[in-house]
C-alpha cells in the first residue's frame, strides 16, 4: 500500500457513529493521525472521549462509519485478517479472562486461538509468565489475582503473538502506583525491542514518562498531537512558583509585579503563575529580598495542558 | 484442539452445575423403570432407556451451549475472541461438541441401570446403536451451536431454555412417535436429524433395522447439515459483532 511511508498506523478521517434510541452519538469525528514504527503514542482524553472506540476500530473489533485506518499498510476493514496478525491488544478492565482458570491455562487457550501449536504455545506462555514476573503464581486461579497481576496477564496475552503493534486501553487504570510503575517498565522493555505502542490512558504521569508523542482527544475529536515538550511549549502554559514561609501582608507587592498571577496565598505559602522569564525573575527577586528562599519553580505538565485543552465535564450531566 | 477441549473441561469441572442434566437422568430412569414394573410392561424398558437418553442429551446440549456463551460474555471473553474470530469460532465448535459428547455416558448409565433392575435394556445391535448415538450427539452439538449463535446475538439466552427443549422432544419423536404429530409439521420431522436418528436408534435397539446403509447415510447428511448451519450461524453473528450490533458485555 502506498502513502503510509514509515508509519505503522495511519488513521484517516475516521468517524464512528452509534445509533441509539434517543439520539445518535458521534463517538469519533474525523480523526486523522499517524504512528511511526517504534513509536509510543499516548491517547489522552476523558471518559467518553472515544479512545476505546478508536482502539476497537484499529484492532478490527468494530467497523468505522466513515474514513479508515491501516496497520502496517493493511486496511482495518478489508484486510482485517492481516491486521489481526499484526496487533496485540490489551483491553482495559477486570474482564477478558476465565476467572476460574489459572493464568497459565488462560494463556494457553489464547495461544491456541492465536494459532500457536500446543508445544510452541506452552513454551511461549512459560516464557511470558517468567518475563512478566508471574511464574510464582501462574498456577493459581486468576480470580485470586490483584489488579496489577491481572493486568500483567492481559499484557502477556497481548504479547503472545509477538505483535508489531501493541495497543493498550487504559492498562493501569485502578492500579496502585508501584504496580503502575512496574507496568511502565514492561512497556519500556517492549519499546526497546522495537514494538510500536498505542496507549490509551488518562494517567498523565504515565503518558509523560512513556510516550514519544501524545494525542489529546475529546468529544470524538483530535484536539492536539505532538511530543509532550512541544505541546507544552506551543501551549504557552505557565510555570508555577511555590514559596514557603510567605506572609500574607506581602501579597499586594507580589500582585503589583507584571506577569504574575497569584493563585493562592496564606501565612505559610504562596502559589503563583508566571507568564514569562521576566516575570519569573522579578518575582524571585522580590521574594529573596524579603528573606524568603524556600522557592520551587515547576514547569507546566501534561496535566495542565490537559486541563487547559479539555473542558471539565465530569460534573455536567450527559 | 486438545487445548480447547482441556480448557472446556476445566471450565465445566469448575462449575459442577453443568452436569445437572446428566446427573439427574439416572433418577428419572429409576422412576420410569419402577412404573414399568408396577404396570408389568417390561417390554417398554428399552424405549424408556432411549427416551431418557435422548432427552438428557438434548437438554444437556442446549444447556451447555447457552452456558458457554453466557459465561464467555460475563467474563468478557467474547470481545477478546473477536480478535481471532475464526479460531474463536472453531474453539466454540470443539468445546460444544466435546461437552455434548459427555451425554454418551448417560446412554451407558440408563442401559446399565435398566439391566441392574432386571430389564433387557441392552440393545440388540450394540455397534449400530453406539454409532447412531454418536451421530445424534454431533447433530445435537450442531443445534447447540445454533443456540450459542442466538445466545451471542441476544442476551439472557437461558430464559429461552424451555422453548429450546420440549418442542424439540416432540419434533424429535422422543416423547411420541414423530408421525403422530399433526400433518403440517411432518416435513419438519423429516428434515430434523433427531427424529430421523432417534427412530433409527429405537430400531437398532430392537434389532430390526432394514436399509441400514441408506438410513445411516441420510442421518449423516442431516447431522452434517445441522453442524454446518450451527457453525455458519455463529460465524455470521460474530461478524455482526464487528458492526457493533451485538451486546458483548453482560
Ligand atoms: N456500543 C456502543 N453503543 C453506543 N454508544 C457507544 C458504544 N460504545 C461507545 N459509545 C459511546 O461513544 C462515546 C465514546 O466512548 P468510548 O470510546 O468508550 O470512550 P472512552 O474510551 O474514551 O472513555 C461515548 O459517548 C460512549 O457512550
Ligand atoms: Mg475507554
Amino acid at each position: 500500500m502506498t502513502g503510509t511511508g514509515g508509519s505503522m498506523l495511519a488513521v484517516r478521517g475516521l468517524s464512528r457513529r452509534f445509533e441509539s434510541r434517543k439520539a445518535p452519538r458521534l463517538a469519533l469525528d474525523d480523526v486523522t493521525f499517524d504512528v511511526a514504527r517504534g513509536e509510543v503514542l499516548g491517547l489522552l482524553g476523558p471518559n467518553g472521549a472515544g479512545k476505546t472506540t478508536l482502539v476497537r476500530i484499529i484492532t478490527t473489533l468494530l467497523l468505522p462509519t466513515s474514513g479508515g485506518a491501516t496497520v502496517a499498510g493493511h486496511d482495518v476493514v478489508r484486510d482485517a485478517r492481516a491486521v489481526r496478525r499484526t496487533v496485540g491488544l490489551l483491553l482495559g478492565g477486570e474482564r477478558g479472562l476465565y476467572s476460574r482458570l489459572t493464568a497459565r491455562q488462560n494463556l494457553r487457550y489464547w495461544a491456541a486461538l492465536h494459532g500457536l501449536d500446543t508445544r510452541t504455545g506452552r513454551r511461549r506462555v512459560t516464557e511470558l509468565l517468567e518475563e512478566l514476573g508471574l511464574s510464582d503464581r501462574a498456577d493459581e486461579q486468576v480470580r485470586t489475582y490483584s489488579r496489577g497481576m491481572l493486568q500483567r496477564v492481559h499484557l502477556a496475552r497481548a504479547l503472545l503473538s509477538r505483535a508489531e503493534l501493541l495497543i493498550m486501553d487504559e492498562p493501569t487504570n485502578g492500579m496502585d502506583p508501584h504496580a503502575a510503575a512496574a507496568f511502565d517498565d514492561l512497556v519500556r522493555r517492549q519499546r526497546a525491542e522495537g514494538t510500536t505502542v498505542l496507549l490509551a490512558t488518562h494517567d498523565m504521569r504515565q503518558a509523560q514518562s512513556l510516550c514519544d508523542r501524545v494525542a489529546l482527544i475529546d468529544g470524538g475529536r483530535l484536539r492536539a498531537i505532538g511530543a509532550p515538550d512541544t505541546l507544552l511549549t506551543d501551549a504557552q502554559l505557565l510555570r508555577t512558583v511555590t514559596a514557603r514561609g510567605f506572609r500574607a501582608e506581602l501579597t499586594p507587592a507580589v500582585r503589583a509585579i507584571g506577569g504574575v498571577l497569584v493563585q493562592s496565598d496564606d501565612d505559610s505559602e504562596l502559589v503563583a503563575r508566571v507568564t514569562d522569564g521576566a516575570a519569573l525573575g522579578a518575582l524571585l527577586n522580590a521574594l529573596v529580598t524579603v528573606g524568603i528562599n524556600e522557592i520551587s519553580v515547576t514547569p507546566p505538565s501534561l496535566t495542565e495542558l490537559y486541563r487547559a485543552r479539555i473542558s471539565d465535564r465530569d460534573f455536567q450531566l450527559r | 484442539m486438545t487445548t480447547y477441549l482441556s480448557t472446556q473441561w476445566r471450565l465445566v469441572a469448575s462449575q459442577p452445575g453443568l452436569f445437572a442434566t446428566l446427573a439427574i437422568m439416572p433418577l428419572y430412569s429409576l422412576v420410569f423403570y419402577t412404573t414399568l414394573r408396577a404396570q408389568d410392561r417390561p417390554d417398554l424398558a428399552p424405549i424408556v432407556a432411549l427416551t431418557t437418553f435422548g432427552m438428557s442429551m438434548w437438554a444437556h446440549g442446549m444447556f451447555v451451549a447457552s452456558n458457554i456463551v453466557e459465561n464467555d460474555r460475563r467474563e468478557g471473553v467474547i470481545q477478546q475472541g473477536l480478535l481471532t474470530p475464526a479460531a474463536y469460532q472453531w474453539s466454540m465448535v470443539i468445546r460444544i461438541i466435546g461437552t455434548t459428547a459427555l451425554s454418551l455416558v448417560a446412554l451407558a448409565e440408563v442401559v446399565v441401570i435398566g439391566v441392574l433392575l432386571g430389564f433387557s435394556t441392552v440393545p440388540e445391535s450394540v455397534t449400530l446403536c453406539v454409532l447412531v448415538a454418536m451421530l445424534l450427539v454431533l447433530g445435537t452439538a450442531g443445534a447447540a451451536l445454533l443456540v450459542s449463535a442466538l445466545g451471542v446475538r441476544v442476551q439472557a439466552i437461558r430464559s429461552l431454555q424451555n422453548a429450546l427443549t420440549y418442542p424439540f422432544y416432540l419434533l424429535g419423536g422422543l416423547i411420541l412417535p414423530a408421525d403422530w404429530l399433526p400433518e403440517p409439521v411432518h416435513w419438519l420431522t423429516r428434515i430434523f436429524f433427531l427424529s430421523h436418528g432417534f427412530r433409527l436408534l429405537q430400531d437398532a435397539a430392537a434389532g430390526h433395522v432394514t436399509d441400514v446403509t441408506s438410513r445411516l447415510a441420510v442421518l449423516l447428511l442431516l447431522v452434517l447439515a445441522q453442524l454446518l448451519v450451527g457453525a455458519c450461524a455463529l460465524a455470521v453473528v460474530l461478524r455482526a459483532a464487528r458492526a457493533g450490533r451485538v451486546p458483548l458485555y453482560g
